[in-house]
């Protein structure tokens, strides 16, 4: 049985326009006109128990709002959601109790208070034994290194800090659904590692069912077998993140290394050139046709160094949002 | 669907969520001390503006309308402290909460917001009463004032009853008009506020007694909640009502309770329907 089940969600938001400038204001005033905006627009998916899913997209594909529609915040313009077996909307509390949202632009910790204030309010809240709270707090604690910083206003901690206190604040009930949106978001390199290697053996060693949503393509890369991406509303691609290149990638990058100057001319009988800058040079070349390409450049080029590589994730995700066809 | 049910819970859970929601307004209040002064300072000039204006009013005439000196002077001290006691600021923090999307934070939890409001409301008006206690003391060794104590135990004890149900309807209304930021988020909800602040301040008799208003206007008056909030409890105490119109006047508080308390589950829940938690 999946954990998560979404069968043709829609959420429309009704947003009044207004025209710039005092004229529109006052305008507006009077008569408001009103525009639906289609921030999820019919999405299907289902998530089976354990799974790790990323969930990427542009800025305003509906990725937030699908979040708070699974969590209750939002009520669905139409469409089915089954969360454990609930219906999201009806906020039960013992669907709450095994749930919990992370939003990394939202904070549910005090500001005025220490985090420690807020996970003892959580405990109550969440109806959470001593004894399993002192456990899970100290094993979170030690895994985050934040041992010190507990009982400090949260408003003088670092954002990197913050951010731990904040999957603490939402992990002490141990939830089996998790939804993080943009975890990571403003960390350093190597705290966004800490936080992911966190989230994935939070993952293995709670068999917790995971939705992530990032715009750090890294974060979904190592952390995702399966993505979902949607853009403008719209569900454009579930499955693995290998299938993905599959899918899409339809050219090879080929980096060289030229040892001496050339006619850059001639390269674009070859390929086409995306960059030139003596002596490198990269060119994309179609996926079937990349080993001929790479023959003749070795035959008719003076080349020092050559490389047949897959694009990047970032660059093939982006090119599946700028308009190529994707169905 | 959700409402004010408590029922839910074990009475000893219940306790302890309650005791460490009231600390959380502790320690809230104390971090922002200096809302909870200005907060003070306002009902301290509120009641220094009535107060001496009626001393003032006193000085020519013994006797206006059914108020003599002392009667008058007690009104308008019962004014303070029920303002202390039914009045809050807590609950304008909903509106804030809606505005600005915090109420998420809430809404995800397993608790009723409004048992948060609760928790969060009680505590406030533990401390705002602990402090209201020492500021008596200063007025009444400053000022000296006149002050009338009912003896009849049946008045203090209706008295009480009807203050409680102030306190729940004050909640209520307030409530309404925090919820209104769903539909009215402009400067999180503050001009509707300001509106029921200003005018609550009057209707709820915070200036004067409303039954030294032309009957008629009096009358009108006596329906609404707001003239139960603070006037009605101290014409109790006051010994001003007959046994007749104390009961009346009970039951009219009574239905405003739960009329109130079904408009406000209704608002909420309308109100989450259209809420967008802020952001796409």
């Amino acid at each position: 049985m999946s954990i998560i089940e979404v069968k043709n969600l829609k959420k429309y938001y009704q947003v009044h326009k207004k025209e710039p400038g005092l004229i529109g204001s006052i305008k507006s005033l009077f008569k408001r006109e009103y525009e639906d905006v289609k921030a999820v627009n019919n999405v299907s998916f289902s998530i089976e128990e354990g799974e790790l899913v990323g969930f990427i997209g542009p800025n305003g594909a509906g990725k937030t709002t699908t979040l708070k529609c699974l969590s209750g915040l939002l009520y669905p313009t139409s469409g089915k959601l089954e969360v454990l077996g609930y219906n999201p909307w009806d906020r039960k509390h013992e669907f709450l109790k095994q749930i919990s949202l992370v939003m990394g632009q939202k904070n549910q910790l005090w500001w005025d208070l220490p985090a420690m204030e807020t996970f003892i309010l959580n405990k109550e809240i969440y109806e959470v034994p001593q004894e399993k709270f002192d456990h899970v707090l100290n094993n979170l604690v030690d895994l985050l290194e934040v041992k010190d910083v507990l009982n400090i206003q949260v408003r003088k901690l670092s954002l990197g800090q913050r951010m731990k206190c904040e999957l603490i604040a939402a992990l002490l009930h141990s939830p089996k659904v998790l939804f993080l949106d943009e975890p990571t978001i403003g960390l350093d390199v190597v705290m966004q590692k800490k936080m992911r290697d966190f989230i994935k053996s939070y993952n293995q060693k709670y068999k917790a069912t995971i939705i992530l949503t990032s715009h750090y393509m890294d974060d979904v890369s190592q952390l995702c077998e399966r993505v979902i991406i949607i853009d403008k509303g719209k569900l454009i691609f579930d499955g693995s993140l290998r299938e993905i290149v599959e899918k899409y990638a339809d050219h090879k990058i080929i980096r060289v290394v030229f040892s001496k100057a050339i006619d850059a001319k001639k390269l674009e009988k070859i390929a086409l050139v995306k960059e030139y800058n003596y002596p490198s040079a990269v060119l994309t070349v179609k996926r079937e046709a990349s080993n001929v390409a790479a023959a003749e450049l070795l035959k008719n080029f003076p080349i020092a160094d050559l490389n047949i590589e897959e694009p990047l994730i970032e660059d093939i995700i982006a090119e599946v949002f700028t308009g190529k066809d994707v169905s | 669907m959700k409402t004010l049910s408590l029922k839910s819970l074990p009475a000893k859970m219940l306790a302890k969520k309650y005791l460490q929601i009231v600390k959380i307004s502790w320690t809230n209040t104390l971090v922002y001390r200096l809302s909870f002064i200005l907060w003070r300072l306002e009902s301290i000039i509120l009641f220094l503006g009535t107060y001496l204006f009626w001393l003032a009013v006193y000085h020519n005439s013994a006797q206006i309308s059914s108020y003599n000196k002392t009667t008058m002077l007690t009104y308008i001290i019962g004014i303070l402290i029920l303002r202390n006691l039914v009045f809050s600021s807590r609950i304008n923090q909903a509106a804030e909460d809606i505005a600005s999307g915090g109420l998420n934070k809430y809404l995800v939890k397993p608790m009723e917001y409004f048992h948060w409001l609760i928790g969060i409301d009680l505590g406030d008006k533990i401390a705002q009463l602990f402090f209201l206690f020492f500021e008596l003391i200063a007025i009444f060794l400053i000022f000296k004032p006149p002050f009338f104590i009912q003896t009849n135990i049946a008045y203090l004890i209706y008295f009480l009853i009807s203050s409680s149900f102030s306190i729940l309807i004050y909640f209520y209304l307030s409530l309404i008009i925090s919820l209104t930021t769903f539909w009215y988020p402009e400067h999180n909800g503050w001009p509707q506020r300001f509106l029921f602040d200003t005018m609550i301040i009057f209707l709820s008799g915070g200036w004067f007694p409303l039954d030294i208003l032309p009957l008629p206007i009096y009358r009108f008056l006596s329906l609404l909640p707001s003239t139960y909030l603070r006037f009605f409890p101290l014409k109790i105490y006051l010994g001003q009502l007959e046994l007749k119109e104390i009961i009346k006047g009970l039951i009219l508080m009574f239905l405003w309770i739960i009329i109130l308390r079904r408009l406000t589950n209704f608002i909420w829940q309308k109100g989450l329907k259209t809420f967008t938690a802020v952001g796409i």
